[in-house]
């Protein structure tokens, strides 16, 4: 009763590797803090898939335990973020984050 | 589903016609595998492509708005990746949260601060970025694929699980202590009772049962058996036996759960005195009275599982086969079937304290393993190995509830503001600019927010 595997984790682990080179490329290349933010999700995601592959690989749940840790973590860093760039907007009137670099308020 | 029937076409306990088809289906096996694997793979291909292509359009969007919109179009991708991937759960949790809370909360700040393009003048001092990430990312995925390429892990096939073994005492005897290969397995069990599932090595052990306590060295054993097992297996290991002859039965168990609103039923005679018995339900009308639900279970012999309807109460009696009308040897009052449990009853004779001897009724229920990624089997994970990170992850988005609401009140960003001068001049000019801020005071106001709150 072993159930079959027809795509290889191979395959998941290199689209997990994908979408996180394209999360990396987001947070070094775009300006706009949100985007940034967007781009970070993008990353916890390529990893979150990667570890649900290798939970099935492996026949352990606890990869998708993890996953559901890593999707709390994302909604309260995203929480925490997102108002920091609210008050950063209110100041600044701008989320360019080549306009935030000084220190001194 | 279909494919994994396939292996039963072996099975002797099935009916030739079911042997036939399950014989004919796996002739045709290596074809239909392979147009299964050919669909499963081309659907991966293009689903991947969409959550790469969403991606990139994330990237490449000038309106924030767009890269949220193109960003949820990842996630429902990933949502999908993660159903093949046999975690449901993870894939609801994925679009409600992912897709769904937080989405709504980028789309709802976007908006809110107006900030949907790219604010202009941004000063391009890290013109080289770019090209140094794609450099980066370029060796980053090289390295990926080449360990890929090179690594020796197989991931084709999943990785076998290991056997399961669990004791049951249904002889006619003091508690038992069972060794394999002469190491202590389980101590101590005591008629009726059944241990919990000890996971094993395959192989072949040698099996040695001795009543409680005794020293296997210098006493001879009650029972000498052999175990096999090999990867996969689930085994309930029954000593059943009287008047000093104890033998050991091998009972494969199905640990799947069985349908909705089901219970696995069989019924294991362990009573040497009476060749074959029945399991019948007094309560159903029928020619005779009775109904047999398993009909001649002979003395130590498995017989096949029946799924019955889940009931918090059925009585239901055991009889010796070919007496119907007697009074039952045996009948189990009241017997919970719980839904998604295997029931295993077990007719085994038992001699009270006061001599006289009976048979007694024994049942065993054991709740069915969840199946794989079930949010049965991750909620068992969360609250019994990951208990405490669990506590620790909800403390942390309370404080981050928090955190958000402390960051964003008006009336602290403004406290919050420096009353001194503002240098408005790089950092390196700070000694300069220190000497020259009486006079540069009112040139910069506090600001104060103009919309959005």
């Amino acid at each position: 009763m072993e159930p079959t595997i027809f795509v290889p984790t191979d395959l998941y682990l290199m689209l997990s590797a994908v979408l996180f080179v394209m999360g990396t490329l987001g947070v070094l290349i775009r300006r706009n803090a949100i985007v940034i933010f967007m781009s970070v999700e993008l990353m916890l995601n390529a990893g979150n898939l990667a570890m649900v592959a290798l939970a099935r690989q492996w026949g352990q749940v606890d990869g998708q335990v993890f996953v559901f840790f890593v999707m709390t973590v994302a909604a309260a860093e995203v929480a925490v973020g997102l108002a920091l760039i609210v008050s950063i907007f209110r100041t600044r009137k701008s989320i360019n984050i080549d306009d935030l670099h000084n220190l001194k308020g | 589903m279909f494919l994994q029937e396939y292996g039963a076409g072996r099975d002797p306990k099935l009916k030739w016609t079911n042997r036939v088809i399950c014989a004919t289906l796996h002739k045709l096996n290596p074809f239909t595998h392979r147009m299964k694997c050919m669909t499963e793979v081309i659907v991966f291909l293009i689903v991947g492509s969409i959550a790469i292509l969403s991606a990139a359009f994330m990237l490449v969007s000038k309106n924030a708005v767009h890269s949220a919109v193109f960003l949820v179009l990842n996630f429902m991708c990933v949502a999908f990746f993660f159903l093949t991937l046999s975690a449901p759960f993870i894939a609801l949790v994925q679009v409600a949260v992912y897709a769904g809370a937080i989405m709504v909360l980028f789309l709802f700040v976007i908006m809110l601060l107006g900030a949907e393009r790219v604010v202009g003048g941004a000063s391009n001092i890290y013109n080289w970025l770019p090209r140094a990430a794609l450099v980066l990312v370029t060796i980053f995925l090289i390295t990926v694929g080449w360990a890929l390429a090179s690594g020796e892990i197989n991931t084709h096939t999943p990785p076998p699980a290991a056997p399961q073994v669990r004791v049951i005492h249904a002889a006619e005897a003091p508690p038992v202590d069972v060794y394999l290969n002469n190491q202590i397995f389980v101590e101590g069990v005591n008629f009726r009772e059944a241990t919990d599932y000890h996971s094993l090595a395959a192989g072949t052990y040698g099996v040695t049962v001795f009543p409680a306590g005794a020293d296997p060295a210098t006493e001879s054993a009650a029972i000498l058996g052999e175990l096999v097992l090999s990867n996969g297996d689930v085994v309930t290991m029954v000593a059943v036996g009287a008047n000093g002859v104890f033998q050991l039965v091998r009972l494969e168990d199905n640990p799947l759960p069985p349908g909705p609103n089901q219970a696995r039923l069989t019924i294991l005679n362990a009573l040497p005195d009476v060749p074959a018995i029945d399991l019948v339900d007094p309560g159903l009308p029928s020619a005779d009275d009775t109904t047999v639900l398993i009909a001649s279970a002979g003395f130590a012999e498995p017989v096949e599982t029946l799924l019955v309807d889940a009931a918090e109460a059925r009585t239901l009696a055991v009889q010796q086969t070919g007496s119907a009308g007697d009074r039952p040897l045996a009948t189990y009052r009241d017997l919970p079937l719980m839904e998604g449990t295997n029931n295993l009853l077990i007719a085994a004779p038992e001699q009270l304290p006061s001599g006289t001897r009976r048979i007694a009724p024994v049942h065993v229920a054991q709740a069915a393993q969840p199946l794989f990624g079930s949010p049965d089997m991750v909620a068992q994970a969360l609250y019994t190995d990951y208990l405490l990170p669990f506590e620790m992850v909800s403390v942390l988005l309370l404080a981050a509830m928090i955190g958000a609401v402390v960051l964003a009140r008006h009336d602290l960003v403004q406290e919050s503001r420096p009353r001194r001068p503002v240098v408005l001049r790089p950092l390196i000019g700070a000694p300069t600019a220190t000497l020259t801020t009486p006079t540069q005071e009112p040139t910069r106001p506090v600001t104060t927010p103009k919309s959005g709150d």
